[in-house]
């Protein structure tokens, strides 16, 4: 079987996506909007409008049989393509079976402890993920999943059982529509199903002002995670770079300070609530 | 390469040299106004290829009177005391301390200043009392050093395995930010405790020292050893006659194809550079009467029978990237497969042939010289064509993973000592684990020596040895410096472009 998967970008040695040092691959494509995603260009797959070639200084795209072909040596990395984008989008992915992804991972082996998937939403490719996974695990890596939460449980649970575990996003409760763009509470249903299971590496929150209720999903996340000490809460201040010039428009003034941000990690202490992370 | 008397006017009046550095300079001088055909016995067809720079002898002299680097066991101190001192076996970290600073100021080497110093936790441990006592006096100890032994090839060791006083070392290395002692973690993954190997990572981060190394793989090769200079394992108790190299990037430049600079050009130069370390080793051993009149031989500290030497090379990019311009290739060596087989092909060429040749007085090593990838501590204009060891050209390395395995593969021909150093961005502070993955993950795949350090900090290695980034532009400017390691740092920077090496940053 001959599948491919569209990828956005390797990084072949990451320190911040789990524990110790890992390879990261962004898969291309998400079925939420957030306000404040930061590689928005990761949410559509690429409609192959074409708008973008004629932007590139560098002549790294172009057009064959009306599909855009991305030439990674010619690239400056200087985003252009994705400024212009109309479709929040890139032309800059690469579409891979698993016997490439693997032939990167058995050389990146000796330096890695497992490897995350991120994105994008990787559950969106869960039947090819899952026999990825279970290909890598036999390397005797461990494999994470970086997930928005919203999936259908059953209908992934061969990739649940075959990945050691979940970074898991709630980015609100009452809020999520919209912050996000979705009506229902599907990711607290499964952070709660995977925690039974031990499947939860660690949750997040991106934390910014005005367009989330903080108050009420931190408390929803903590009291989920008292039972939970192995499970730690990742509290992330939201960031005005790495935002569009729309979104910037739209978020920008709900940008947190650092004071402000301090004062959540505060909340969750008198709340009786230890084991969470800060980070700034 | 030989002196003339004129170097001694220009020294005496340097305008950017202190008097101990005009001292030692003009010392040097001396040893190569002779002439070596009549001192050593070095033939015409020796002396070309020093002349035309293929054979590099460090400037090391022509009346070899002392080793190059002496690495003495300094338990014997611990144990004996020092009879030719008049000091006895220490009593307190006080007395240990103080016998250890006096002992080094008698340990010559090529630089006159002690390479090897110990391993620093191993023998001070077992004095520690109180440790907030203690820490202020390991502190200034090793900041003593820092003052008197200006050189950062001065090198301590500590682990494999965690002691209290490894800590303290650790601690007061990065209070101290001093370059001098070059330090380095003999790293054990079945000694060496998880807590102390990510204390030294950090410690790497914010100090640019303790480096790794790969203790169990140097145990197998050279025995019981220590690490010294930059990163050259030597046998303990003995060290390392001479040191001398071949440039392969300038060898290169007389090449008409490949198959021409292995089969003839490389074991041509080999020979007479193996043949002139033969005649440097025989007249330190049968004429200098170093081991006859150093208390260090008597007092067991050395025993020559532990002795061996190096043979270095430097330039092995530049010498596979003109091979593959002959061989009509546009790649560059680090990032081209073909690349890396010239580079192969030339090393095991050339491990054939030290290991073909029978050298004097070489006991512990059966009589063959070790290979050795040298980092170009020189001021020459030639070492621009020479990049360190088997490095990649600054500029030409590919990503972090591919760049750990290409040069890991290299590593296993210098027995004598090899190392890599590799450039982090800040956020590696936060996640020691992940850089800890990296280091054992290189020792897993053959790698003997690794060392990092922040991009942006004042102390910088250079190819093997610390420099402060501010006292480099000092001398740059014509001021006095302390360090003659900063002296070869401007010159290793101008040539070679070592602050610009690639910074290693992921988000
Ligand atoms: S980032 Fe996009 S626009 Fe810029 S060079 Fe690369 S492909 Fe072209
Ligand atoms: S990346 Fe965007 S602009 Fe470029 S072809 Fe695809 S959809 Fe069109």
């Amino acid at each position: 079987m001959n599948q491919k998967i569209l990828v956005n970008q390797i990084i072949p040695f990451s320190n911040v996506d789990g524990e110790g040092n890992r390879c990261s691959i962004f898969v291309q494509g998400c079925q939420l909007n957030c306000l404040y995603c930061h590689n928005s260009e990761t949410i559509q797959i690429c409609r192959h409008c074409g708008i973008c070639v004629e932007h590139c200084p560098s002549k790294a795209l172009s057009i064959h049989s009306g599909l855009v072909v991305y030439d990674e040596s010619q690239c400056t990395q200087c985003d252009r393509c994705i400024v212009v984008c109309p479709y929040q989008s890139t032309p800059k992915t690469n579409a891979f079976t698993k016997d490439d992804l693997m032939a990167k991972i058995v050389s990146y082996r000796p330096y890695i402890r497992g490897v995350t998937f991120s994105g994008g939403e990787p559950t969106l490719y869960a039947d090819f993920l899952t026999e990825l996974a279970q290909k890598i695990k036999k390397l005797g890596l461990t494999v994470y999943i970086d997930s928005n939460g919203f999936f259908d449980f059953d209908a992934i649970f061969p990739l649940i059982n075959a990945v050691d575990g979940f970074l898991l996003d709630i980015k609100a409760v009452d809020s999520i529509e919209h912050l996000c763009g979705v009506k229902d509470q599907t990711h607290l249903k499964n952070l709660e199903r995977l925690l039974e299971i031990d499947k939860v590496i660690e949750v997040r929150t991106v934390l910014l002002n005005k367009h989330m209720d903080q108050i009420n999903t931190l408390n929803q996340v903590a009291d989920r995670l008292e039972v939970y000490p192995q499970v730690p809460y990742r509290l992330i201040r939201a960031h005005i770079t790495g935002l569009k010039k729309e979104q910037e428009a739209l978020v920008g003034e709900a940008i947190m300070t650092v004071k402000e941000f301090l004062a959540y990690g505060n909340h969750l202490r008198q709340k009786g609530f230890h084991n969470f992370i800060l980070q700034k | 390469m030989r002196s003339v008397l004129n170097d001694l006017t220009s020294t005496a009046s340097a305008i950017n040299m202190t008097y101990q550095q005009k001292l030692f300079s003009m010392a040097n001088i001396g040893e190569r106004l002779v002439d070596p055909r009549a001192s050593l016995g070095y033939t015409d067809e020796e002396m070309i290829y020093i002349e035309n720079n293929m054979i590099c002898d460090l400037n090391e002299g022509y009346l070899p009177y002392r080793p190059r680097y002496i690495v003495p066991d300094y338990e014997i101190f611990v144990k004996n005391g020092c009879d030719f001192l008049d000091i006895k076996p220490p009593t307190d970290i006080d007395t240990l301390l103080d016998g250890l600073l006096i002992l080094y100021s008698h340990v010559p080497s090529i630089t006159s200043f002690p390479v090897y110093i110990g391993r620093l936790d191993q023998l001070i441990d077992p004095f520690i009392r109180d440790e907030e006592s203690d820490y202020i006096k390991i502190k200034r100890f090793l900041n003593h050093i820092d003052k008197t032994i200006v050189d950062s090839f001065c090198h301590g060791n500590i682990g494999p395995v965690e002691t209290k006083a490894g800590h303290l070392i650790l601690k007061a290395v990065v209070e101290l930010q001093n370059p001098t002692p070059n330090l380095t973690l003999l790293y054990d993954a079945q000694l060496t405790s998880k807590d102390f190997a990510l204390e030294a990572v950090k410690t790497c981060l914010l100090a640019a020292k303790p480096s790794f190394s790969n203790q169990v793989m140097y145990q197998k090769d050279v025995g019981n050893h220590g690490i010294v200079s930059c990163y050259n394992a030597l046998p303990l108790a003995g060290g390392a006659y001479t040191l001398l190299r071949l440039r392969l990037g300038t060898m290169v430049k007389k090449a008409t194809s490949t198959k021409h600079f292995i089969d003839i050009i490389l074991p041509e130069v080999a020979q007479n550079m193996a043949s002139m370390m033969d005649k440097r080793i025989k007249f330190m051993v049968e004429e200098s009467n170093f081991f006859e009149t150093s208390f260090l031989t008597k007092e067991g500290f050395i025993n020559q029978d532990n002795f061996t030497a190096m043979f270095g090379i430097v330039g092995l990019a530049d010498a596979v990237n003109e091979l593959l311009k002959l061989e009509g290739i546009h790649e560059t060596f680090g990032q081209s497969e073909r690349g890396d087989d010239i580079g192969h092909n030339i090393l095991s060429k050339l491990e054939h042939i030290v290991g073909q040749h029978e050298a004097p007085y070489l006991k512990r090593t059966d009589g063959h010289y070790l290979l050795h990838a040298q980092v170009g501590a020189d001021l020459s204009p030639e070492d621009r064509d020479n990049t360190p060891a088997h490095r990649i050209k600054v500029g030409q390395e590919p990503i972090l993973p591919i760049h750990l395995a290409q040069s890991a593969s290299f590593h296993k021909y210098f027995k004598s000592g090899t190392g890599d150093l590799y450039a982090f961005d800040q956020t590696y502070l936060d996640h020691l684990e992940a850089l800890l993955d990296i280091i054992q993950g290189a020792f897993s795949e053959g790698y003997r020596y690794i060392t990092t350090y922040l991009q942006n900090s004042d102390l910088i290695r250079v190819t093997g040895y610390l420099v402060k980034r501010s006292d480099v532009e000092r001398f740059n400017n014509n001021q006095v410096v302390l360090r003659d390691t900063d002296i070869f740092g401007s010159g290793t920077n101008n040539n070679a472009n070592v602050f610009n090496r690639q910074t290693r940053t992921y988000e």
